[in-house]
């Protein structure tokens, strides 16, 4: 995928620390490193903020209160039509789940999400992945 | 600035519409780099002048010469004053080689300039025999008549005993009072574009030195080198500003150069201020300053600073909460085993039993199917139970909020405050041991078991700790290092800062300069001939007078070119044939042609000085051009006061010979430096010398006599009364043009001596009485007599010519 120069994340949890930790680790990518990284605490507010503003990338983890990140995949992709990357990060780490958050529209699936290192391999995979379509590194429409 | 130039150079400037922005630069840089340099910084008020304005150098109206005083200087010993005629009129002052006459001439251009150009270039013994031998104090006084003014002004030059030449006092007097400003008459600059002094020497080298040196005579003359000096001025002024401008950009370029290869945010915000078009120097400034307000992202200096002061979770908190965690736990476990948690499990039960008999009403127990033990007794107790279970569930309750609250202690354990953090990779700090602690930390998020949970922090926190610490001496160290390499490269922004600026605000100024430049540089030639035209012609007005018999005639005169090409073109032809040189011109011929060059220049309109001095303009001319210079001086002595110092008597003679009015003094040298001046026949003393030869000449036949002598002495009178007139008027600070206006309306004796007497015209008729009173009755008689026109007897002739020569000498005596 294409990155413009400083690329803006957005990043779901509904832990701050984990919010913060997750953003120091995407920094660890030089592509990353300038980022401008937005929060959300919930799907709920995730989806508010994908709607007013553009992001090159999106990271949320699962287990969240009001709205969920099996939700907020479903709502960007099948209501909003974001084809921007959005990976989910959580320890639900049943085969099941993943299924159910690929069919919803994730681009991938982490799951060990409290590893940088596993991080750092996904969206390394991620950004080096030849783009799919012209649009998909676009933001919102 | 000479008068007349600007004078042009504003009118052609009026006609430029493009000009309002640079046209003041252009008239400052006329005035030389100074003017020019001020009116760039802004210190001058210098505005368009319209053409009619006056240069402010010029505040008095003309100037005439009353008198010059000399002691103690060159031939001149014991104080002799030279008095003059303060009026238009030709002076001659006759005096042999070595009589002192030459004296005069020097002291009036020393005592105005400070300086004789027939001393430039002579050897040092001639410059230092200034002082005279025979008289110990030195000093010079000019007395001067000004039109406009009502008081002489006097100016004086005095030595003190053994002083040097250029050591002199100068003191400007108006009515017997100093004046506190020394150019209180404002002749500095006329007298370099106006000098009304013209010596041999100069007469000699004005055309010797070829083509160029002419030019730069002639143009200095009509204040042209004024507009080279303009040129020169403008043009350095650009150069100055380029070389500047160049090479602050040069530095720049180094500067911009070094401070890449500094890894320091300040570094990167200068290398982005002197990046664009145009310098940003503010910004620079506030760099160095560091006063500067920070950008809307903090820079590396501002991140490097907060994780310098990161705090890491601190252990005694970390001790605290894993205590509180397990403390948590076991009384979580403690009341799990107490009647309180049997209470709040059967509270629950109850609530369930009393929402069901709300629903469904009175009747049978669902669980031990007991009849009718649902009914309303049955609910108050259980009401009343439940109240007490729910009291003694409490206890267990609290348990289950303090375990919660120890559970989320972790959260606050490790959060790092600030977004310096977000921002450290992008400063070139490493991360990666924190991101690995951090990642470790939060694995609490999944321990549901607080033991458990407590374990980890304790076992946790301490790489945390650890990783944080490096981080901050990392930020640390780096912002040392950047703070003594950054350090020399402050000091070179400084210093090229201090250069920059000025050219900068300099280069500001070269749009202007760049237009007047090539302004000027086009005009130069207009200008010139706009201002020489007049003088050109004049000059061949002259040297058609003086040239006599001179094969040589003098088409035009032109300046042309500039830089080294400047030079005089004289379209000269010799005997019919065209394009000769000067070289074929006789010594008296290039005299010639310098008078011709030098009069129509002093006396231009513009020029101060009413009067003009020159020094032995007769010296190497031929015979035959002695008359046409008599005739030139005495045309000039129309309007302006000539004084003419000669060293033989050939001039003097034929003024007297072509009957032209002059003033003839003389001057002889006695014993010890005394030199006597004797003035000579006037035209009052020229009439009555006419008279009384006519008078006496026994041939001419007697009715001749009888008209001609009254007719000579009414010219005498009429001469003497204008005298008195012309000296009280310009003396009152009449302009010399009014007086002249006066006296030529006032043409009869009658009038004039109405005039004379009682300062007004009209008054004709209260003359002769008052003449009888005052004169006594025998020449106001001879006054009657002379303003008839009936014939005389022959033998009252000689009476009649000594009655009017007492006349003239009484009138001469009215102030």
């Amino acid at each position: 995928m294409r990155l413009p120069e400083r690329p803006r994340l957005l990043i779901v949890d509904d832990s701050i620390v984990v919010r913060r930790v997750l953003a120091l680790t995407v920094r660890q990518i030089p592509e990353l490193m300038a980022a401008e990284i937005d929060e959300a605490g919930n799907g709920a507010i995730a989806l508010k903020k994908l709607a007013q503003a553009s992001y090159d990338l999106v990271l949320s983890d699962i287990r969240m209160p009001l709205l969920d990140g099996f939700e907020l995949v479903r709502v960007a992709r099948r209501e909003m039509g974001l084809r921007i990357p959005i990976v989910l990060v959580s320890t639900l780490g049943r085969e099941e789940d993943v299924r159910r958050g690929l069919e919803a529209g994730a681009t991938a699936y982490i799951m060990k999400p409290l590893s940088p290192h596993h991080i750092k391999l996904a969206l390394r995979e991620l950004i080096d992945a030849p783009d799919p379509a012209p649009s998909a590194s676009g933001g919102n429409t | 600035m000479d008068s007349g130039l600007r004078r042009i150079v504003t009118a052609r400037l009026e006609a430029e519409e493009a000009a309002q922005e640079w046209g003041p630069v252009l008239l400052a840089a006329l005035g030389g780099r100074d003017g020019l340099e001020a009116q760039l910084a802004g210190r001058s008020t210098a505005r368009r002048e319209t053409a009619s304005s006056a240069s402010p150098q010029a505040p008095l109206g003309g100037a005439f010469l009353r008198a010059i005083a000399v002691e103690g200087f060159r031939g001149v010993g014991r104080a002799l004053t030279l008095e003059l005629s303060p009026g238009p009129g030709l002076t001659l002052v006759v005096g042999r080689n070595g009589s002192g006459k030459s004296s005069f001439a020097e002291a009036i251009e020393t005592l105005l300039t400070g300086d004789s150009l027939r001393w430039k270039d002579r050897a040092a013994v001639w410059r230092d025999g200034w002082r005279n031998l025979h008289h110990p104090s030195a000093a010079l006084r000019g007395t001067f008549l000004v039109e406009g003014a009502s008081h002489p002004y006097v100016v004086r030059r005095t030595w003190e005993p053994e002083a040097a030449f250029e050591v002199a006092e100068v003191v400007v007097e108006r009515d017997g009072q100093p004046l506190s400003d020394a150019d209180a008459l404002g002749w500095t600059s006329a007298l370099r574009t106006h000098r009304p002094f013209l010596s041999y020497n100069e007469l000699g080298s004005l055309l010797d030195e070829g083509p160029s040196k002419l030019y730069d005579a002639l143009s200095s003359i009509l204040g042209l080198e004024e507009l080279v000096e303009g040129q020169a001025a403008l043009q350095q002024a650009r150069l100055t500003r380029e070389k500047a401008l160049k090479e602050a950009t040069e530095a720049r370029g180094r500067l911009v150069e070094r401070l890449q290869g500094v890894d320091d945010e300040r570094a990167r915000r200068v290398v982005a201020a002197l990046s664009g078009k145009e310098w940003d120097l503010a910004a620079v400034e506030s760099v160095l300053g560091a006063s500067g307000a920070l950008a809307s992202r903090p820079g590396a200096a501002e991140v490097l600073l907060q994780v310098a002061s990161l705090e890491p979770p601190d252990a005694g908190r970390v001790a605290e909460a894993a205590a509180e965690m397990r403390a948590a736990a076991a009384a979580v476990a403690s009341a799990t085993r107490t009647a309180a948690a049997r209470s709040r499990d059967a509270a629950r039960l109850i609530e369930l039993a009393l929402a069901f008999h709300a629903a469904h009403g009175d009747g049978d127990c669902p669980v031990c199917g007991r009849e009718g033990a649902l009914d309303k007794s049955w609910g108050r107790k259980q009401q009343t139970a439940l109240g007490r279970l729910r009291a003694s569930a409490k206890e267990v309750d609290a348990a289950h909020e303090r375990a919660e609250a120890a559970r989320k202690r972790w959260e606050e354990l490790a959060l790092l405050k600030g977004d310096a953090l977000q921002r450290a990779a992008e400063v070139g700090l490493d991360l990666s041991e924190l991101v690995e602690a951090l990642g470790a930390w939060v694995g609490a998020r999944n321990i549901t078991d607080l033991e458990q949970l407590a374990a980890h922090v304790e076992s946790a926190s301490g790489p945390l700790r650890d990783a944080v610490m490096r981080l901050r001496e990392a930020a640390r160290t780096r912002l040392q290092q950047q703070e003594d390499a950054w350090r020399p490269v402050a000091a070179d922004i400084a210093s090229w800062l201090l250069a920059a600026q000025p050219a900068l605000e300099q280069a500001g100024h070269l749009e202007r300069v760049k237009q007047a430049e090539a302004w000027l540089k086009k005009a130069a030639a207009g200008i010139r001939d706009d201002r020489f035209g007049p003088i050109a012609e004049r000059a061949a007005g002259i040297w058609e007078r003086l040239r006599q018999q001179s094969h040589v005639e003098l088409g035009r005169i032109q300046l042309t070119g500039d830089g080294n090409r400047r030079r005089v073109v004289l379209d000269v032809t010799v005997d019919g044939v065209a394009g000769a040189a000067l070289g074929v011109m006789s010594q008296g011929e290039l005299h010639a042609l310098a008078l011709s060059l030098f009069i129509p220049r002093a006396t231009l309109p513009e020029s101060p000085f009413r009067f003009i001095v020159i020094d032995d303009p007769v010296q190497s001319m031929d015979p035959s051009r002695v008359d046409g210079l008599a005739r030139v001086l005495e045309s000039a002595s129309a309007d302006r006061q000539v004084v003419v110092f000669t060293h033989d008597d050939r001039l003097a003679e034929a003024v007297r010979r072509l009957d032209l009015a002059a003033d003839i003094v003389e001057v002889t040298r006695r014993e010890g430096s005394v030199v006597e001046l004797r003035r000579a026949l006037d035209p009052i003393g020229r009439y009555l010398e006419d008279a009384l030869a006519v008078a006496a000449t026994a041939e001419l036949p007697a009715s001749t006599a009888g008209h001609v002598v009254p007719g000579l002495c009414r010219l005498a009178l009429e001469a003497a009364c204008m005298d008195v007139v012309r000296r009280r008027r310009l003396t009152r600070g009449e302009s010399h043009a009014d007086v002249t206006r006066l006296l030529a309306d006032s043409a009869s004796l009658s009038r004039l001596a109405a005039l004379a007497l009682f300062d007004d015209a009209d008054r004709g008729g209260d003359v002769p009485a008052r003449l009888e009173r005052d004169a006594g009755p025998a020449l106001a008689n001879a006054f009657r007599r002379c303003g008839e026109t009936e014939e005389i007897a022959p033998s009252d002739a000689v009476d009649l010519v000594r009655l009017a020569s007492q006349l003239t000498a009484w009138l001469r005596g009215l102030s």
